[in-house]
């Protein structure tokens, strides 16, 4: 410990006199007696000729030294060096994620770190900087080097709270652009969670992190999909997730934008996911949404009882593609598979022929099986190990026994299948001038070649065993080995593939669920230059083909509108309308908050003060306390002598 | 210095004490007749002894009936009564200062029933000298009496009472003493000694103030002693004035007991008690008065 003002130690120097007035005989007040006969035995005889006598302390002495003591040292004002809470420049970093919008009892996280952060900056110096970085979806700099404090305030409440992760490598690089070198710098980080180890290589040095929050429970719908059924019915299957540690009850309602659909009340144990399939109708292509409450109603505010702390994942969208009627074209040599699959799919009426026609007029879906595709795709078309491959794709020589170890979970001819299982007797991986050698190591591949744009939606070793994409602005899904030399066909996933495959190659518009922050790729259609995407807060966002990705920032439905020449608008197929998610992981509110730590100095120049902790203020309270304690103890009641007995008769 | 606080006693009150006569257990020794048995043959009416008759004795005094029964000439002697000679012993020392008035009112009172009585009284003030006074008798005695304790120095510096009590005892006829003090002292034990060893009946008429037994004190006080200048420093605790009643209570019962033991007739009287309840009540219980 140190002092401020030693010389307020002077004040020890009272314990002088008091000593003396120990020290010294007392100078008690006289009192006049008849005569001290009676009281010999009780006092004691003094002489005035020594002035002084042995000391004998009591409690009074020891009370009266201690509160000395308490006032010298209050008067030196002792304080402790704690690490200083501003530096000549202060960076404050306020995650601004999903998770940050928990209701923690009243105020969000983020206005809890708000707060912590206003206390931080009030006190602030004369000279002093403070810049603010917001760590949303996408970081920003709020605030540059301020140097006064209420701009730094208007920035704290300038930070927009976000409905995704936090793009914490982003604020640290942002950090780094503000730093000075010259400038000893602070840097706090407040946040809800820990930082993982990718983003905590990008820290800057120095770093300090303020937790903000506490741990609280959350129902979310973490999957949200409507597969049509028939004209106008449709399956919609949901899961929902309890991040609570304890049971909950929980009412999850389907509905369209017009009428409630279905409902149903299920219990989810703690930490665990119900999966929910409901039947509904609809008609058309119409937003599902599904949203899920809390049944038990009113609580208690204390966070071990909160069951559901965040709002923005109670709903999920997704939207139910719709069903037309599809004219299905089967080119080949005969597939009952096929034939049965597509029969079943709502909506579609099947056709067969044993090679592709010319002429595919009223034909709404092409599956070329085991026979040469049309040069030119005019139409939606699956390619099943088909023997020639329209311009744009390739495929390698066929691998046996290929393995399947990559599919890509969020692809629409996907949502339900497992292929994971899947044995192929052999295959011909696709090859495109972007796709490498066979052998290569199964990552997802995009193939584009001019007007040929193909993702891999299966791969393995061997390369791409199933790539959906555009040819030519049309639809294409290639299946690069022959169905009836594997057991897909068996297996349970195959119908759902295929109603998978027909929903997205002819089902009408394609409608992918997205994740917030999770980049979509604008497919233009030939001749659009450009789309307009529309979020659901009314923010426009123009996308080109230098442009191509979109990263929704909000939950809600993202609309598209081409953008361009009226002929090829009109002609191009319907925009996509995005229905976009909560990010499932924000969900977890008992997720373990980052450990404390103060911000250590940054960069060269003279260090500010340490940080001060006054001790002043407790000692003059002990002082005080001293003292009414001397009070008490010297309070006394008063005295009296008993009286005289009194006699009867005289002796 | 005089301490005149005007006439010790009231008319009233010494109109009603006049009543009052010194009721002796003893036997005095008077030179002048009185109301009281003395030693010897006197002059009064009960029958003592017979004697010879010798030439020269009074005739009227033979007894017939004796001469008739024993053929012999017998005269008849009587009890002599003599005026008792009181004295009264008031301690004038420092410690007295407090109960001053009291004590001189109670020698007063002394000297007027001593004095209506037909008695003669002596009032011995034991200050730092003892001053002996003249005798005091009949209808002046008490005037003369008031006038010397009203006009006296008042109580300070020690007491002689030792030499006052020999010469109350050893100066003139036998008769009974009273002595007047409050014995804060430590020698008070040979204070009363000597007076048993009087010569008369003893008596004393233990004075004190209420505030000396029952004290008002506070805090820690020097106590300063007005008679010796003795200082005794005394931290004022429940304890200590516990104690102080204890030693109070046991002093006050060994004056009295040694008292009885002695025979000495002893009464305690505190300055704020009524001085008649004193001389009407509590003397008469003694038996000093009648």
């Amino acid at each position: 410990m140190r002092l401020a003002a030693p010389a307020g130690l002077a004040a020890l120097v009272l314990a002088l006199p008091l000593a003396l007035w120990y020290l010294l005989k007392a100078r008690r007040p006289r009192v006049e007696v008849s005569s001290t006969f009676l009281w010999r035995r009780h006092g004691e005889s003094v002489t005035a000729a020594v002035p002084w006598q042995r000391l004998r302390p009591d409690a009074t002495f020891w009370l009266i030294l201690a509160a000395v003591v308490a006032l010298a040292l209050a008067l030196a004002r002792p304080w402790q060096p704690v690490p200083p809470t501003l530096g000549e420049h202060t960076v404050i970093v306020v995650d601004a994620s999903a998770s940050m919008l928990a209701d923690e009892g009243g105020p969000s996280r983020l206005e809890l770190a708000r707060r912590q952060a206003t206390a931080l900056v009030e006190g602030m110096a004369a000279g002093q900087t403070v810049s603010v970085i917001e760590a949303g979806l996408r970081a920003r700099v709020v605030q540059s080097s301020a140097t006064d404090p209420g701009t730094v305030l208007r920035a704290l409440d300038g930070v927009r709270p976000g409905q995704g992760p936090a793009d914490l490598a982003g604020a640290f690089a942002l950090v780094e652009s503000v730093l000075q070198p010259s400038q000893p710098t602070l840097t706090y980080l407040f946040t809800d969670r820990e930082i993982g180890p990718v983003d905590a290589a990008a820290a800057p040095a120095g770093l300090g992190v303020v937790p903000v929050g506490t741990g609280l429970g959350n129902l979310a719908v973490t999957q949200l999909q409507a597969t049509p059924t028939g004209v106008e019915t449709a399956q919609v299957y949901a899961s929902v997730r309890n991040f609570g540690r304890e049971p909950a009850e929980a009412l999850l309602r389907i509905a369209t934008d017009d009428a409630e659909l279905a409902s149903r009340t299920v219990e989810i144990a703690a930490r665990e996911t119900t999966e929910i399939v409901l039947d509904v109708n609809v008609s058309g292509r119409e937003l599902i949404r599904g949203t899920v409450e809390d049944t038990a109603g009113e609580r208690s505010t204390e966070p071990a009882d909160v069951v559901n702390a965040l709002a923005v994942d109670d709903t999920a969208l997704a939207v139910a593609s719709g069903t037309r009627d599809v004219t299905a074209l089967v080119a080949g040599p005969g597939n009952v598979f096929v034939e049965s699959a597509l029969a079943s799919v709502g909506g579609v009426t099947v056709t067969t022929a044993e090679a592709v026609p010319e002429d595919l007029t009223g034909v709404d879906l092409l599956v070329v099986d085991r026979v040469p595709a049309p040069e030119e795709i005019a139409v939606p078309t699956l390619l099943l190990a088909a023997t020639v491959l329209p311009d744009g794709i390739a495929a390698a020589p066929a691998e046996q026994l290929p393995a399947v170890t990559y599919q890509d979970p969020d692809h629409p001819l996907l949502q339900g299948v497992d292929l994971s299982e899947i044995a192929i007797a052999s295959a011909r991986p696709a090859r495109g001038e972007d796709i490498g050698e066979a052998g290569a190591p199964s990552t997802a591949a995009t193939v584009t070649t001019g007007s040929v744009v193909m993702e891999t939606v299966v791969g393995g070793p061997v390369g791409s065993l199933v790539l959906a994409g555009r040819i030519a602005g049309q639809p294409v899904v290639y299946v690069g080995f022959d169905l009836l030399a594997s057991n897909l066909p068996l297996d349970v996933s195959w119908p759902v593939f295929t109603s998978n495959a027909v929903s997205w190659l002819a089902g009408g518009v394609d409608s992918p669920a997205l994740r917030v922050g999770e980049a979509y790729r604008v497919d233009l259609p030939a001749g659009v230059p450009a789309a307009e995407a529309r979020s659901p807060s009314g923010i426009t966002t123009l996308l080109d083909a230098t442009r191509p990705l979109l990263r929704p920032g909000e939950v809600g439905v993202w609309q598209l509108a081409w953008q361009g020449p009226a002929e090829l608008v009109d002609a191009a197929p319907p925009a996509p309308v995005l229905a976009v998610n909560a990010v499932v992981e924000e969900g977890d509110l008992l997720a373990p908050p980052p450990e404390e730590s103060a911000p250590v100095i940054v960069g060269a120049g003279e260090a500010p003060p340490a940080g001060r902790r006054v001790v002043g203020p407790v000692l003059l309270v002990v002082l005080l306390a001293l003292l009414v304690v001397d009070w008490l103890a010297a309070h006394r009641r008063d005295l009296r002598v008993p009286r005289l007995r009194r006699r009867r008769r005289p002796a | 210095m005089t301490t005149d606080d005007g006439p010790l006693l009231e008319p009233a009150t010494v109109a009603a004490i006049a009543r009052l006569r010194l009721n002796l257990r003893r036997r005095i020794e008077g030179r002048f007749v009185g109301g009281h048995r003395a030693k010897g043959f006197g002059t009064s009416l009960d029958f003592a002894d017979y004697r010879e008759y010798a030439p020269g004795d009074d005739l009227r005094l033979l007894d017939p009936n004796a001469h008739a029964r024993l053929g012999r000439l017998l005269i008849r002697l009587f009890q002599a009564e003599d005026a008792a000679a009181l004295r009264v012993v008031v301690d004038v020392s420092g410690s007295m200062r407090a109960k001053d008035r009291t004590a001189r009112r109670i020698a007063a009172s002394l000297v007027a029933i001593g004095t209506s009585g037909g008695d003669r009284v002596r009032v011995l003030l034991a200050g730092r000298e003892v001053d002996a006074g003249p005798w005091y008798a009949g209808g002046a005695g008490y005037p003369a009496a008031e006038r010397r304790l009203r006009t006296m120095p008042p109580a300070a510096g020690r007491g002689d009472l030792d030499t006052a009590l020999r010469r109350a005892d050893g100066e003139g006829p036998r008769g009974p003493v009273v002595l007047v003090s409050d014995l804060l002292t430590d020698d008070w034990p040979a204070i009363v000694s000597l007076l048993a060893a009087g010569r008369g009946d003893a008596t004393l008429v233990h004075v004190l103030a209420r505030t000396e037994l029952e004290p008002d004190l506070d805090g820690d006080v020097r106590l300063v002693d007005v008679e010796s200048g003795e200082q005794v420093e005394v931290a004022v605790s429940g304890t200590t004035l516990a104690a102080f009643a204890a030693r109070r209570d046991a002093w006050l019962d060994d004056v009295s007991r040694q008292c009885g033991a002695r025979g000495i007739a002893y009464v305690r009287h505190l300055d704020d008690e009524p001085l008649d309840h004193l001389l009407t009540a509590l003397l008469p219980q003694l038996g000093l008065v009648a």
